[in-house]
């Protein structure tokens, strides 16, 4: 990767900083960034729509009053670029919002039109495969986003994501901590009872997980309860409780 | 100026991310920080919390790192449990110093059959909860500066926000995805499997499985392997 943007990155991030570290507020984060974009990408303005709680997008950020509206009409009328994007997690460019043949999103089209926006592209904010949010791109002028801007783009799409993991730790780290406990301790759990399952009945494990799962089915159960259960030894599903026939017997243990 | 820090820090663990084309995540932490601080291997642990506290290894970065997480886990003790506990960095320059060796009897043993030399584990606090463990390793004697511990703490604060997003971005949130573990599930089917072979409970498995690895001078998970495949059995203890 060219070292050009990248020094850009860092410099957009030095401007930053200061609001990851101190009185962190995430709202605050994304109106700088969106301003942030307009500068260093040569668009006109940007704005920013995250995932909330309820796996709602919100608005969080953007460069100008004309873009918030943009935004918002989005999400009213539930169609436009940014939400194409966050609905399938890829990059959406739009080179010419008036030309033939029509973009997917007539009403948008137009209101971006009124507004003075010709082309429009929309980055995802991913985090390991999924999509918390997406950063729309507007500029007055129609044409391609070109490549370098574009890679540019997607980082500053990245430091958002940053920014947002930044601000939940400080803000649910205890309550995320002890989420990751749980969730590991689950995991740790439910191998455990598929060994012993397996090994109780001679079963292979994927066998032995199927039977755990078929049982928390069947028996309305969480499955992370069951394995403890099982583990605990207050519970013992029997191999055949799904009514398949029992695997034919191994050669002795 | 700190700030510029935490910033490079970032953009190092970014870099990471866009050099093996993917999103940020843990790894990227650990990978950024072996480059940043010129250490041998660096591995992320979570610390789960039933029963009683363990450290479980997401990430390893070299064969070093992962010999120290093995021999971490074989022995129970070295300096990533003393963090938890302590909340506090717990730094060794020397795992052959006498003083490492009273402290750490089985592990700097283990350590040191891995070829560990020097260790640096950073708690990762998230209020008043240990979260996990970010720990640095070098395969000689080494002390991190003052300006060294400082960035590694920054590389520690950036490696908690990626590990608390693994519960909230992954799958359903409420287990962990298999991906996780980062030596395999196998110890923990493996003491599940021990259990029955034994009759004795799954914590205990684990501790035969432990003194077994001891014994026979192999890795844990290699034993726990040998256990999953039906090539290594365990009988009633005592008998």
């Amino acid at each position: 990767m060219a070292r050009g943007p990248e020094r850009q990155v860092a410099e957009a991030f030095i401007a930053l900083a200061d609001t990851l570290v101190t009185g962190f507020d995430i709202i605050e984060f994304m109106h700088s960034l969106a301003e942030r974009c307009v500068g260093l990408l040569g668009v006109n303005a940007a704005g920013l729509l995250l995932t909330d709680q309820h796996d709602h997008l919100r608005l969080m950020g953007a460069s100008s009053e004309q873009t918030r509206l943009l935004e918002l009409f989005q999400l009213q009328n539930d169609q436009g670029p940014c939400l194409d994007c966050f609905r399938t997690g890829r990059a959406v460019h739009c080179a010419d919002l008036t030309s033939p043949p029509a973009t997917p999103w007539p009403q948008f089209a137009e209101q971006a039109d009124r507004a003075g926006f010709r082309a429009v592209s929309a980055l995802p904010m991913r985090l390991r495969g999924q999509v918390i949010g997406a950063m729309n791109l507007f500029r007055a002028e129609p044409g391609e986003l070109d490549a370098g801007t574009a890679a540019l783009a997607q980082a500053m799409a990245d430091i958002a994501t940053i920014g947002l993991l930044q601000e939940r730790a400080i803000r649910e780290g205890q309550m995320l901590s002890e989420q990751l406990q749980r969730a590991l301790s689950s995991r740790v759990v439910i191998e455990q009872a598929k060994g012993m399952l397996g090994e109780r009945h001679t079963l292979p494990l994927e066998d032995a997980f199927a039977l755990l799962r078929r049982h928390a089915r069947s028996h309305r159960l969480n499955l992370t309860e069951l394995a403890q259960a099982v583990v605990a030894r207050t519970a013992d599903p029997p191999p055949d409780a799904g009514g398949s026939p029992a695997p034919p017997s191994a050669q002795g243990p | 100026m700190s700030d510029e820090r935490a910033l490079r820090v970032w953009t190092l663990i970014g870099e990471a991310a866009a050099d093996r084309h993917g999103t940020v995540a843990v790894q990227d932490a650990c990978v950024a920080c072996v480059r940043a601080l010129r250490v041998s291997g660096a591995g992320l642990s979570a610390v789960s919390g039933v029963p009683g506290l363990r450290l479980e290894p997401v990430h390893v970065v070299g064969e070093l790192s992962r010999g120290l997480a093995e021999a971490e886990l074989t022995s129970g003790d070295g300096p990533c449990v003393d963090a938890v506990s302590e909340r506090r960095p717990v730094l060794v320059a020397d795992l052959l110093t006498v003083e490492a060796q009273a402290r750490w009897p089985l592990f700097t043993t283990l350590g040191q059959a891995a070829r560990v030399r020097a260790v640096f584990a950073f708690p990762l606090l998230a209020g008043t909860v240990v979260a996990g463990i970010l720990v640095l390793c070098q395969d000689r004697p080494r002390m991190l500066d003052e300006a060294e511990q400082a960035r590694a703490g920054l590389f520690a604060s950036a490696a908690l926000a990626l590990l608390l997003s693994m519960v909230t971005m992954d799958g359903d949130g409420e287990v962990l995805a298999v991906a996780a573990l980062a030596l395999g599930p196998q110890i923990h089917q493996a003491s599940g499997i021990v259990a029955i072979q034994a009759d004795c409970t799954v914590e205990q498995a684990l501790l035969r499985l432990r003194a077994y690895a001891l014994a026979a001078d192999e890795p844990l998970t290699e034993v726990a392997r040998r256990v999953v495949a039906h090539r290594l059995r365990f009988s009633p203890a005592g008998g």
